[in-house]
């Protein structure tokens, strides 16, 4: 009686472990597991010529930190003409201003001379804004672009989880990637550049007139704004990194129980646990690289953009420096005003691409369960 | 700088107020008035043609 | 050498102003703003090299529509300015205060079309 219970037990988990070999079996193949056109459809087009031609499943994307600094120089090299140029007319119109301003001195009417200030003033915010729209238009861009592709990638990532054993991180990266999309989309599109606009809008305004003063509320906007990023991208992280942990642990239990199990079946159960092995390591060759592959495209996707900005900013705070120092007050707050829209436009960029670099990051460092 | 012009105002002024005193002084305080006119209306062509000029300056210079 | 001939002109015209005042003020007053006028007309002659060379860089730059309003601004201004001081010096502040209107009237127009420019952007990021 006892022998044949036995017996039956043993069938019955050969049966349940066979079973899994099977589902997992014919993710093996691991370069048809994705087909080239495929992986080249997701991958955003500013992006992929950068990348390189030929989009080997068996190397990562960036050869090493020659290859990622390359592409930063790059970047550079193709933003600064353009940015040189911008700051060169800003200082041309400051230089301007400031040998204009010795003849101003000689109109001694206050009304009249206070005419020509804000004049000189509201000219230096037209130019400025004819410089911050475009960098406005690219950052909204680079946020649809991105949230775009990472959820084009999501289900390739769902499954190549699922596939090696994880059920449980499969479920919840979904729904922690979904979350970051969500409020990706949601808060840096829809609420944080409102803001950018109304404090755009402000400090035009604020440049008509000396007697109007509207920096306590664009500081206010500026600490709403901080606010509300900075809250959601921490709950999002922690979100991300414990959802991660927890469901890793679930998973590996629950293939622990599996493996102890496969270890009772006579004969095979060894064979069978390193061919679930082998399987597996592919499977993680591939994880890894569309890992790697996600992290290049977005870290290639926010480069220009962050560049872009940086070098804005710095152009303007050097811009604001000379103002000052050519005894140009109006003319320098007017430039700093600006300066901070951009700080804020940089935070959301950041926060962005942070975000999805840790979802990235996560999925690359992943073991598997069952390995 | 055309200083003759003001060389001009000044020799005009000067023989315009020497003959005032002296036609005043002769009884003839008309002619003095009409002199002392004549003198006055000289100078404003002059300050008129100097406006004219300066306003063109102004033009030319700032692209008005 | 002009600036000396610029400083014995405006000497000679005060001597001028002080010896006829008692015989016939209005002449005085119309030698002494005759040669204000000349000294001005000197002083933007002697701009002009400075200002046309600032106006031509200006001429390719990003920034020209801006300064070229700028300088139309400044040219009013100055108009404006000189032109009622010389009816304060001859006792007319309320003329001289209504002129001073009229070229903040005519700097205003002349700034328009750069604030409508800017009210379309706001407009534009409002959209």
């Amino acid at each position: 009686m006892r022998g044949r219970g036995v017996r039956y037990a043993s069938a019955a988990v050969l049966f349940l472990v066979l079973t899994a070999v099977i589902l997992i079996l014919p993710c093996q193949a691991e370069s048809d597991l994705f087909s080239d056109e495929e992986i080249n459809a997701l991958i955003p087009e500013e992006v992929r010529d950068r990348l390189g031609d030929g989009y080997d499943s068996q190397k990562p994307v960036f050869d090493g930190a020659d290859a990622f600094f390359d592409a930063v120089g790059e970047q550079v090299s193709a933003l600064f003409p353009s940015l040189t140029a911008a700051f060169a007319s800003l200082f041309g119109f400051l230089l301007l201003s400031s040998a204009l301003s010795a003849l101003r001195k000689e109109i001694v009417s206050p009304s009249l001379a206070r005419l020509q200030e804000m004049l000189s003033v509201v000219c230096l915010t037209a130019l400025l804004y004819g410089r911050i729209d475009p960098l406005l238009q690219s950052v909204l861009s680079f946020l649809e672009t991105v949230t775009v592709f990472v959820s084009s990638l999501l289900p390739y990532m769902t499954l190549l989880t699922a596939s090696g054993g994880n059920a449980v991180t499969a479920a919840s990266q979904s729904a922690g990637l979904l979350l970051a999309l969500t409020l990706v989309e949601n808060l840096c599109i829809y609420a944080l550049s409102p803001l950018i606009k109304v404090s755009l809008t402000l400090a035009i305004a604020d440049s008509f007139s000396p007697l109007l003063d509207l920096s306590p509320v664009l500081s206010l906007i500026k600490k709403v704004y901080s606010f509300l990023l900075a809250s959601a991208m921490s709950l999002l992280s922690i979100v991300l990194l414990f959802q991660n942990a927890l469901s890793l642990s679930a998973d590996n239990a629950a293939a622990r129980g599996m493996k102890f199990a496969g270890s009772f079946v006579p004969v095979v159960g060894s064979s069978l646990g390193d061919a679930v092995r082998t399987v597996l390591s592919g499977l993680s060759v591939v994880k890894g690289t569309l890992g790697y592959l996600g992290l290049a495209v977005v870290f290639l996707l926010v480069l220009p953009v962050f560049l872009s900005l940086v070098l804005q900013k710095l152009a303007l705070m050097t811009a604001k420096t000379a103002a000052d120092v050519m005894g140009m007050k109006e003319e320098g707050s007017a430039i700093g005003r600006f300066g901070d829209i951009l700080s804020l436009m940089l935070a959301a960029v950041c926060s962005a691409a942070v975000i999805f670099v840790i979802a990235f990051a996560l999925f690359v460092s992943m073991t598997y369960a069952a390995a | 700088m055309d200083i003759a012009i003001l060389l001009k105002t000044a020799g005009a002024g000067l023989l315009v107020s020497v003959s005032c005193i002296l036609l005043s002084k002769s009884g003839r305080d008309e002619q003095a008035m009409l002199v002392s006119l004549a003198g006055i209306v000289i100078v404003l062509l002059m300050l008129v043609g100097e406006v004219g000029e300066l306003i063109g300056q102004i033009k030319t210079i700032f692209g008005i | 050498m002009e600036l000396l001939k610029l400083c014995g002109g405006a000497l000679i015209a005060v001597t001028l102003s002080l010896m006829i005042r008692k015989g016939n003020e209005e002449f005085a007053r119309a030698s002494s703003l005759l040669c204000s006028l000349l000294l001005l007309s000197a002083a933007l002659t002697a701009l002009m090299p400075v200002l046309t060379y600032l106006r031509e860089q200006s001429e390719g730059a990003a920034f020209s529509d801006y300064a070229r309003i700028l300088f139309k601004c400044l040219g009013v201004s100055l108009l404006v300015q000189t032109c009622a001081d010389l009816c304060r010096d001859s006792g007319e502040s309320a003329l001289a205060g209504r002129l001073e209107t009229v070229g903040k009237a005519e700097i205003l127009l002349l700034a328009l079309p750069m604030v409508k420019e800017l009210f379309a952007f706001a407009e534009r990021l409002g959209a």
